[in-house]
């Protein structure tokens, strides 16, 4: 009875925050301003990193410093096929999923040989190379110069479109991470992040679904990734260097790593941020410091974590006062 | 089935052996489990019962000697091949998922046994009977009226149950249970030992578990096996331990035999 109550509040507070993220989304454009349409677009694609990264350490509980590597991958997929003239942008950009999974493969089982704070540095290190790489190997990828003007196709060529392309393919991978996180494997992820050792004893074989996290991780970064090159039209090593790493951990922790819209919320207002203090100075690290600090201290679960506690704390007391009042 | 006089044991440990630096943790222990049996493992602190049990289920690997399951060896399999073969244990200091609901620590291991944890679309909880076999795992251990709250929140005595639960929902031959009541008060221990033996009989278990309580372990095992410095001292029914001379002197001490 009481389950069935709860699990029928949850749903109802699932619905609202899908329809609220859906209806505000749609709506940016209806504002008018191409600033926002852009600003929009950047929310989205850095909302899916970070959903995405999410999933590697709000969920299974692994701390990744290297998920630029695998939204970077993916960028320069895009940008390298596109540029090149080897594959359509329909092609290019489910290719960047496979670039990231097949990165995954081979960094992933490297760094799961360690936990906690050496499975990070791991991460970091080899993060650090593939920037390395793509940093100085100017005959492939251009070095630091970058790829600029990646052509699209018409379909996608004013904002206005790509933008509502961007928030299809965000909220449809948004749904499929959803469905991944309460599926039975989602389930072991949750509990590996809990305790990686019990779950051995429930005969699970942990790096498996350690690395297979990392995998799908690093599918949606690569995603992303190409996402924004096909907004930009061009492309830079930046987007592999290690404060981009920074930025979705500072993203999700932010709007909350153990809500599932968190993450989306703390890129928001990262975004918001850059913006808005931008602006007036160029100093904005500064606010976002100040701003983290202030958000540590009061919001300690996140955003939209600590308002969850706050609406269930309140709902108790109403049911409190509800029974109190009758007679 | 044919051979009705001598069931083959469940567990078989041949002559097994660990050292940590110079100290011999388990020193040429054997000794093997009889088929629905329900046995206990006492000795001082340090006399290496919890690593005899993490020798057994692979947390360790063995120096020397051999573990078997139904005539299989499993020594220095991991933990997760060992707990597929049937083999389910409990642990000393809890060990749960505190941040997932009572019916999600459960719901997991049923999933696991039923070898369904690939799947990536369908809702954990729409397996209905998954669910319900983790339902009725938690009501076997009373805990189904709070399937639905958090792991961590409940009281110490719940949660040392819940880690029991967890094992059992493996549906394992062999269950390992260790200090399965330590911090429990009286009334506790008495209603987790009750739940423990019904659901020893229920289930036709094989059941060893350590336990410093000498009440509980006179009480209910059928076979007691006494460690002391990693040597097995003796071992017996519980009236052939308390009168064992070896055993009083090096644990039970002298006011256990009146």
């Amino acid at each position: 009875m009481r389950g069935d109550r709860t699990d029928a509040k949850r749903r109802w507070s699932d619905w609202a925050q899908w329809g609220a993220a859906l209806v505000l989304f749609a709506a940016v454009p209806l504002l008018g301003k191409k600033h926002f349409v852009n600003m929009g677009n950047e929310i989205l694609v850095m909302g899916l990193f970070a959903m995405g990264f999410n999933l590697l350490y709000g969920v299974t509980g692994m701390l990744s410093f290297g998920q630029a590597a695998y939204y970077g991958v993916g960028a320069y997929t895009v940008g390298l096929l596109l540029s090149k003239g080897v594959a359509p942008f329909w092609v290019a950009l489910p290719a960047t999923m496979v670039a990231g999974g097949a990165l995954a493969l081979i960094l992933g089982p490297l760094c799961i040989r360690l936990s906690g704070v050496y499975f990070t540095m791991l991460t970091l290190a080899f993060a650090e190379m593939v920037w390395g790489i793509v940093f100085k190997w100017y005959a492939f990828t251009g070095g630091d110069n970058g790829i600029q003007g990646i052509p699209m196709p018409d379909a996608l060529r004013t904002p206005l479109r790509y933008y509502y392309f961007t928030m299809a393919i965000v909220f449809l991978s948004f749904w499929l991470i959803r469905r991944i996180v309460d599926s039975p494997f989602g389930a072991v992820l949750q509990s590996i992040r809990e305790n990686p050792e019990r779950v051995g004893f429930l005969g699970v074989k942990v790096r498996r679904y350690q690395l297979s996290a990392m995998v799908l991780s690093g599918v949606f970064a690569a995603l992303a990734g190409g996402l924004f090159a096909g907004y930009q039209h061009s492309i830079h090593p930046d987007m592999l260097h290690w404060t981009k790493s920074g930025e979705v951990i500072l993203m999700s922790i932010l709007g909350g790593v153990s809500s599932f819209f968190g993450p989306l919320m703390g890129a928001a207002v990262i975004v918001f941020i850059e913006d808005m203090i931008g602006k007036y100075t160029e100093f904005w690290e500064i606010w976002i410091g100040g701003i983290m600090l202030a958000i540590v201290i009061f919001f300690p679960r996140g955003v939209i974590g600590t308002i969850h506690t706050w609406v269930s704390h309140w709902r108790k007391h109403g049911e409190h006062a509800d029974t109190a009042a009758r007679p | 089935m044919e051979n009705t006089q001598t069931p083959p044991p469940v567990l078989e440990v041949r002559r097994l052996s660990k050292a940590f630096g110079g100290l011999k943790v388990a020193n040429d222990v054997s000794f093997s489990l009889r088929r629905g049996e329900l046995s206990a493992i006492i000795g001082p602190n340090g006399a290496g019962k919890t690593t005899l049990f993490n020798l057994i289920t692979g947390k360790l690997v063995p120096d020397g000697g051999e573990v078997l399951f139904k005539g299989e060896r499993i020594d220095g399999q991991s933990p997760a091949d060992i707990a597929r073969k049937g083999i389910g244990r409990s642990f000393q200091i809890t060990s749960i998922f505190k941040e997932r609901t009572v019916l999600e620590n459960v719901l997991v291991t049923v999933l696991s046994r039923e070898r369904k944890t690939a799947r990536m679309f369908r809702r954990a909880t729409a397996h209905g009977d998954a669910v319900q076999e983790a339902l009725e795992v938690l009501s076997t251990l009373s805990l189904a009226g709070k399937a639905g709250e958090m792991a961590g929140s409940l009281p110490h005595g719940d949660q040392k149950r819940l880690d029991i639960a967890v094992a059992l929902a493996l549906n394992p031959e062999l269950v390992m249970l260790d200090e399965p009541m330590a911090g429990m008060s009286p009334e506790e221990r008495a209603t987790t030992v009750d739940l423990i033996r019904r659901v020893w009989k229920e289930k036709a278990l094989t059941l060893l578990f350590i336990e410093h309580d000498m009440d509980v372990v006179f009480g209910i095992s059928e076979w007691i096996r006494v460690l002391n410095q990693g040597v097995l001292l003796a071992e017996g029914t519980p009236a052939e331990i308390s009168r064992n001379r070896e055993v009083i002197t090096a644990y039970l001490g002298e006011e256990i035999v009146e």
